[in-house]
């Protein structure tokens, strides 16, 4: 027990040595000593192997559970195990010489430290390597040595001056011993046996009470004759020939010991068997130990005899192992787990014992089997030692590997296991709703019960969880082709429809569902694992169509965006929703509000089990609404006359009119309407877009339904335009009253320009010239002005070049720029100015000089000119900028801007949509007023004189067959036809308007490509929509007296789908 | 009997002092006498096993409550069984205590027999297979039996029986024992491997390695036993007999980090359970890990992770000291043992048990690899229960010859006074 402690100990010590200290010594080579690999070498030298094992196995383990430990466990243990049994092993060749000693030191711990290089490189231990072990090898085997020598040295010292404190105790010879036919049987022991053992065997026998026992203790000259008998295989111990000197014989010679030290004697009969004899200390005869218990020579009394063989006795001295059919048995009871002192280390010995005799009491009564019964083989105590130690040594290597994860690792461990069970639920907040300037929703936000479906529990179904569509379509009443094509995740190659969201987030399949059926998902939980009803906000459209391209779409938002707008990330229960264009999409971040957090334990399968109590939810911020200056019927009335004119136009014949753009807003700026033709329902959106309908919205052949052309078509302004080349021509110095000529063709630079009346209307003011809409007076006044204009820059050269007169003042108008409206992707149409033409002919030139050709068709013939000239500011392209041809585009939206211009004064806004943003409690967050964005630069008389002319359009000018039986004097309505040629297609019909005539306050303006003449196809339908605003020839009023309504209108719709969401986290 | 009982009369009645157990005349029928079976149980092992398995029941139980209670059944349910379990368990072991060594002895090779025809059994259309493993054999009334645990019982008293009977001179066993133990082991070994439970195969392989260490089995002969074992190692690595998720989870053990949802996932989420309860735990019943199911097989072969976390350090270091009196009882049992087939048997177990829960609770704290084998007494499961409970009944078998009181009521004394015959006092 106390080797076992002491080698655990020493080993203990030597790892934690090792660990902490050894190995950070800076010691030259780079390499250490391995102070657990010498402790083990030298504990082995000296020893013996199975104390040398043990304390390797120990010490081994220890490196093995050590902290920096990178090789598999047991390696060291094994290692160490080996070296310190092979030590053992060489403890009987040491015989004390310091040489040899030395030598088994460099062997052990050589042997040790290549062990472990082999053995590590055999196991791939990534810190071996050939290369490191060449470098530290040799410096670590030395190191180790140095060491080893010193620790061997001094546990041999210890031993030495142990072995001096030997007490002198009467030697006897085991010959004399065995001679009287005492002795009959021997055990040999392991170590010396001192007082303290001595006085243990004392004890034992008195306490077993065994009643005629001496126990002598003391060396014995072992003469060589004996050794030599002893080996015989009989065992029998022989005398020897010839009885050393000084061996008295005689029992009477027998000597006391001296009292108190490790002879006794005991027992009744002291004086008989008793024998102790002291020989003389003679050089060269070996001393050994003898423990030795002598009974009555009586039967059935135990006798026991132990030899301490010398060194030089080694593995097999004595005593001589007992044959075959001598029966064993054991002299001292065993008692307690180990071996007792003395014995440890070696294999317990064999006893003899007497053999029984019937009738005889084997002692006390009451002794057990063991005493007496045991002839069959026992277990060696010394490897019971062992596998106790080894037991605990595990047990307690548990305990402690505990210790460090629960206890000094505890923390670490239970944030990881938070980290694991606690999911943080996104709660979306409601979205905002899209209001007209009533408070009427245009989009609103209702309760719907939505199916959606996990596609990570499909996919971990057998079969990918078809059985399970199939079941959910026969219950949704649809296709299950439709459903798996729902829940393709949209990558490259996937058309919709298709799930734009993460693979993780539940995707919706189904809303509007009936309760009916989604009472019956809820319940065939087990049929259909992953599907989940319940319910959600979803976007309505109360207005159906209406506005449909102003307002946009909503879609899930894709990873790429929430880490462009870096937005938290959805929990497992919602994709959110972003806008994706539109209103939506301009005020996606009011609208949404702010998303809550709601932290759930969730179990290992990510079922929700309950809430966490240690962390506070914070609860969504709805979005706000969104107030715009949009008027639902005056929006409704525009959309419809727009369709109207298309319609009509189509059914007179004009095929190709199939796309239009109509603005309503005020003067300050506001847009009261603004259509778009053709329009398609955004309700397909949220309802999980086909892909049919997806091609549609985004296809040409059906007019792109998706674009807004009130901001995005740019299309020629026609004689609308005349408005500010009037501004430009009365900058450039030319008088307002004229007279200017009107004959029916101009020829310009080559070219002859016509007039849309082909006879010479004859002189006439610039105010006639706009009612009459006379394009050859627009024709001179250009041509005029492009002669006196910087003609030098007229051959472009750099985009720096100076913007000519005319188009100064176009451009001071508001065009070819964005109005800055609160709508993504508007144009800047297009005012051809010398930067522009420069930029244009830059970019088209390869193409127009490979298509050109000098003799070629008319389009080849103007791509030859093109290339070669295409950079020169020409007359006619001057003469054709002036009447709003050409090159000039515009925005439906910037035409209405520059005539709102027109008609306040000459202030030019950038148009607004949205009035105001409020909170679902109505509070205001934020007021909308459209920015002041520049001032004509013309005169409040000029403006004044066109602003004239134009109302004098609708009585005696190209618009009064359009207006004629409207109610002007209730009405005064202003406003310009326009008629732009567009080559190869049939003219943009335009028609421009404001009203009232004194103190305007609202613009209509309406677009319609390829449709004819404005007065025919536009005038009409905007005089609709005048009749829609005040309510006129039969039309409800929707502005009465065209008054529009004042304040902030509160929320009309409550926001019913706020209590719907509260559950949105949960997943079950 | 009559001549037994005069011979009886004839002495000094002897009674434990301060008993009030009346005398009678066949001592041996006392409740408390000296003789009596009861008087000889280890109270400190059965008091250890009790708590042990109690603990385990109180662990099942919360371990299956929340998966229970979520498909919405009985959450007791596994309580309930797994008492069932500890009680016939008990049962087992005293019936196996009191069968005594010597027919245990006579019965090790029937022990074994049972436990290969079991082992085959799993093999035939009677096995059932669960997680991958078909370990089990399927019995009417829907009772499982996992014939391999009993495989550790029976080849452990076989083992005792072959190595504690044929010694050679020097009291080591010979050659030829170890060889004939050998040759047993091998099929139950191969048969396990097959099922496969790797673990199991393993541990069997420890256990017959350590008890022929135990018997005195010469050094030189282990280290060749254990070079073949090496080779064969080596062999079964190179020649990729291994299945795949066994390879999995070596590379997950000795680089938990390289795949922490795959094969790492058990071994890493056990290991966040462990740590997460601290000193003191969370409290039984109140491990939030625990009811979240994260560890797989929680209320079986990573039932320690429910301890760790709900009882904290205290309550697993408890475990551990509760397993180590089991261990240390059955070491000293070995060390008392009479002959060498009780110490070898007690031996067997206390390295079994040791091996067991090293390998068991070793792989919940990632220092073994992870492996399907039940922690002793404390996970869910009957055949491990009754297996382990049998294995301490020869344990108190071992104990009770080493102990039963050989004086002058019985044995000798009764030949010394003439009395002959070898019924009920006789000497066995």
């Amino acid at each position: 027990m106390q080797r076992a402690v002491v080698s655990a100990l020493l080993a203990l010590l030597a790892v934690v040595l090792q660990v902490t200290v050894v190995d950070r010594l800076p010691l030259p080579g780079g390499s250490v000593p391995d102070v657990a690999l010498v402790a083990v070498v030298a504990v082995g030298l000296t020893r013996g192997r199975s104390a040398g094992a043990l304390t390797g196995f120990l010490a081994g383990l220890g490196l093995d559970l050590a902290p920096p430990a990178s090789h598999p466990i047991g390696e060291s243990a094994l290692i160490f195990c080996v070296v310190g049994y092979g030590c053992g092993r060489l403890n009987g060749w040491l015989d004390g010489s310091p040489v040899r000693l030395l030598a088994a030191a460099v062997v052990g711990t050589g042997a040790g430290e290549t062990l472990q290089a082999v053995l590590g490189m055999a196991l791939g231990d990534p810190d071996v390597t050939p290369s490191a072990v060449r470098h530290i090898l040799p410096g670590a085997v030395l190191y180790d040595a140095l060491l080893c020598a010193v620790a061997v040295s001094l546990a041999a010292l210890t031993r030495r001056r142990r072995g001096n404190r030997r007490p002198a105790v009467p030697p006897i010879r085991v010959v004399d011993l065995a001679r009287t036919g005492m002795i009959t049987g021997a055990e040999r022991t392991a170590r010396p046996v001192g007082g303290r053992a001595a006085r243990l065997a004392r004890t034992r026998q008195g306490r077993a009470g065994r009643a005629p026992a001496t126990v002598l203790i003391g060396h014995i000259a072992r003469p060589t004759a004996l050794r030599a008998d002893a080996r015989r295989p009989e065992g029998r111990y022989r005398p020897a020939r010839s009885r050393p000197a000084g061996i008295r014989r005689s029992a009477s010679d027998l000597r006391a010991p001296r009292p108190g030290r490790s002879v006794r004697r005991s027992g009744p009969r002291p004086d008989r068997g008793d024998s102790a004899i002291r020989p003389g200390r003679r050089p060269g005869v070996r001393r050994t130990l003898v423990r030795l218990r002598l009974g009555a020579p009586r039967p059935g009394a135990e006798h026991g005899l132990r030899l301490r063989g010398g060194p030089r006795f080694g593995g097999n001295g004595l005593p001589p192992r007992a044959g075959r059919g001598v029966p064993r048995g054991n002299i001292v009871r065993r008692k307690g787990l180990f071996p007792r002192r003395g014995s440890f280390g070696r294999r317990a010995g064999i006893g003899r014992r007497a053999p029984r005799v019937p009738g005889t009491s084997g002692g006390r009564r009451g002794g057990s089997r063991a005493q007496r019964f045991s002839t069959v083989a026992r277990p060696s105590r010394w490897r019971l030692a062992a596998a106790f130690a080894a037991c605990v040594g595990l047990l307690i290597a548990l305990a402690g590997r505990l210790w460090y994860v629960q206890v000094a690792k505890g923390s670490d461990y239970a944030s990881l296991a938070r980290q694991e069970q606690v999911r943080t639920i996104v709660v979306p907040p409601v979205r905002g709703q899209i209001l007209d300037d009533t408070g009427r929703a245009l989009v609103a936000n209702r309760p719907s019960l939505v199916v959606t479906v996990n596609k990570t529990v499909l996919a971990s179904q057998a079969d990918g969880g078809r059985a399970e569509l199939r079941r959910l379509a026969a219950l949704l009443g649809v296709r299950d082709r439709l459903l798996r094509d729902r829940l393709r995740l949209c990558t490259a190659g996937v058309s919709q429809p298709c799930w734009a969201g993460s693979p993780y987030q539940p995707v919706p399949v189904r809303q509007d569902v009936p309760e009916r059926v989604g009472v019956q998902v809820m319940e065939d939980r087990r049929q259909l694992p992953g599907v989940t009803a319940r319910v959600k906000p979803v976007v309505r459209y109360p207005e159906g169509t209406s506005a449909a391209q102003m307002l946009g779409y909503l879609q899930p938002i894709t990873p790429q965006e929430e880490r462009l707008r870096h937005l938290p990330l959805a929990g497992p229960a919602d994709a959110e929703l972003v806008g994706q264009s539109g209103l939506e999409a301009q005020y996606d971040a009011a609208l949404r509000g702010v998303p809550g957090t709601r932290h759930v334990v969730v179990n290992a399968a990510g079922d929700v089990t309950g809430t966490v109590p240690w962390t506070r939810r914070s609860r969504p911020v709805p979005g706000s609404d969104l107030v715009t200056s949009i008027n639902a019927h005056v929006q409704a009335d525009a959309e419809r006359a727009l369709a109207h004119a298309i319609r009509k136009a189509r059914a007179e014949g004009n095929l190709g009119a199939t796309t239009g753009a109509a603005v309503v807003m005020t003067t300050a700026g506001r847009v009261v309407a603004m259509a778009s033709y053709p329009s398609y329902d955004p309700g397909i959106w949220t309802r999980g877009i086909s892909e049919r309908q997806f091609k549609r919205l985004f296809g040409a052949a059906d007019g792109e339904p998706i674009l807004n052309r009130a901001i995005q078509g740019e299309y020629a302004p026609g004689s609308t335009w005349k408005v500010t080349s009037t501004a430009a021509a009365v900058a450039a110095g030319y008088s307002l009253a004229g007279p200017y000529d009107c004959p029916g063709s101009v020829s310009v630079g080559g070219r002859t320009f016509y007039n849309d009346n082909p006879f010479n209307s004859g002189a006439m003011s610039l105010h006639a010239a706009l009612v009459v809409s006379c394009d050859t007076v627009f024709y001179q006044l250009a041509y005029d002005i492009w002669l006196r204009d910087d003609r030098k820059a007229n051959v472009v050269t750099s985009a720096r070049a100076p913007v000519q007169a005319m188009q100064k003042m176009e451009l001071a108008w508001g065009f070819g720029r964005a109005t800055g409206i609160d709508l993504p992707g508007e144009s800047a149409g297009t005012v051809p100015t010398r930067p522009w033409l420069y930029r244009f002919y830059r970019k088209n030139k390869k193409a127009w000089c490979r298509d050109g050709r000098q003799y070629g068709s008319y389009v080849q013939r103007i791509a030859y000119q093109d290339c070669h000239y295409g950079n020169v500011w020409e007359p006619g392209l001057a003469v054709d900028a002036a009447i709003g041809q050409g090159y000039v585009t515009v925005t439906p939206l910037q035409l209405a801007r520059a005539y709102a211009a027109l008609a306040n004064g000459g202030t030019l806004y950038s148009p607004r949509l949205g009035e105001a943003l409020i909170r679902p409690d109505g509070r205001v967050v934020r007021r909308i007023t459209p920015p002041v964005v520049g001032h004509l630069p013309v005169s409040a008389g000029v403006l004044a004189y066109i602003r004239h002319a134009l109302a004098d359009v609708m009585t005696q000018g190209t618009a009064a067959p359009a207006f004629a039986g409207f109610p002007l004097r209730r009405v005064c309505v202003a406003g310009k036809t326009g008629t732009a040629q567009v080559v190869g297609r049939l003219a943009t019909s335009v028609f421009a308007s404001y009203a009232p005539c004194v103190h305007p306050k609202y613009v209509v303006v309406m677009m319609i490509p390829a449709s004819g003449y404005g007065a025919d196809v536009s005038a009409p339908a905007v005089r609709q929509i005048w009749d829609g605003i005040y309510g006129l020839e039969g039309h409800r009023a929707a502005l009465p007296g065209g008054q529009l309504p004042s304040g902030i209108p509160r929320p009309a719709g409550s926001r019913s789908a706020s209590s719907a969401v509260g559950n949105a986290g949960s997943t079950r | 009997m009559r001549s037994a009982g005069q011979a009886v009369r004839g002495l000094p009645p002897v009674r434990p002092s301060g008993s009030f157990v009346p005398l009678r005349s066949r001592p041996r029928f006392r409740v408390l006498a000296r003789a009596a079976p009861l008087r000889h149980l280890d109270w400190l092992l059965l008091t250890a096993v009790l708590g042990l398995g109690i603990t385990g029941v109180l662990l099942v139980w919360s371990a299956s409550r929340a998966a229970l209670l979520q498909v919405g059944a009985d959450p007791a349910t596994y309580l309930n069984k797994q008492l069932l379990n500890l009680a016939i368990g008990l049962i087992l072991m005293l019936a196996v205590g009191l069968l005594g060594q010597g027919a245990l002895r006579k019965l090790s090779p029937l022990a074994y027999a049972a436990a290969l025809l079991g082992l085959l059994a799993v093999l035939s259309p009677l096995g059932t297979s669960v997680n991958g493993a078909s370990a089990w054999i399927s019995l009417p009334g829907g009772f499982q039996v996992e014939p391999s645990e009993f495989a550790k019982f029976g080849l452990l008293l076989m083992t005792a029986r072959i190595l504690g009977s044929l010694p050679t001179a020097d009291g080591r066993p010979s050659i030829r024992a170890i060889a004939v133990a050998l040759a047993c082991g091998a099929p139950v070994v191969a048969l396990v491997a097959k099922e496969p439970a790797l673990g199991v195969a393993v541990l069997l392989m420890v256990l017959l390695a350590g008890m022929m260490v135990l018997a005195g089995a010469r050094l030189r002969w282990l280290a060749v036993l254990a070079g073949v074992a090496a080779a064969a190692a080596l062999a079964v690595w190179r020649m990729h007999l291994l299945k795949p998720y066994q390879l999995h989870r070596l590379a997950a053990f000795v680089n938990p980090a390289a795949d922490p949802t795959g094969a790492g996932y058990s071994a890493a989420q056990a290991k966040i359970a462990i740590g997460s309860g601290g000193l003191l735990g969370q409290g039984l019943l109140h491990g939030q890990f625990v009811a979240g199911n994260f560890v797989p097989e929680q209320s079986t072969d990573f039932i320690f992770t429910v301890a760790g976390q709900e009882l904290g350090f205290v309550g697993t270091v408890l475990i551990i000291v509760l397993l180590g009196i089991v261990i240390v009882r059955a070491l000293v049992i070995a060390v008392q043992a009479d002959d060498q087939f009780g110490a070898l048997a007690a031996g067997g177990i206390a390295i079994w048990f040791a091996a067991q829960t090293f390998i068991n609770i070793g792989m919940t704290l990632g220092i073994a690899p992870v492996t399907g084998l039940p922690l002793p007494f404390v996970s869910y499961g009957g055949s491990a229960m009754f297996a382990d409970m049998m294995a301490v009944g020869v344990l108190h078998a071992v104990r009770r010859r080493h102990a039963e009181p050989v004086g002058p009521l019985r044995g000798d004394a009764l030949l010394s006074l003439g009395v002959r015959g070898s019924g009920a006092l006789g000497r066995r």
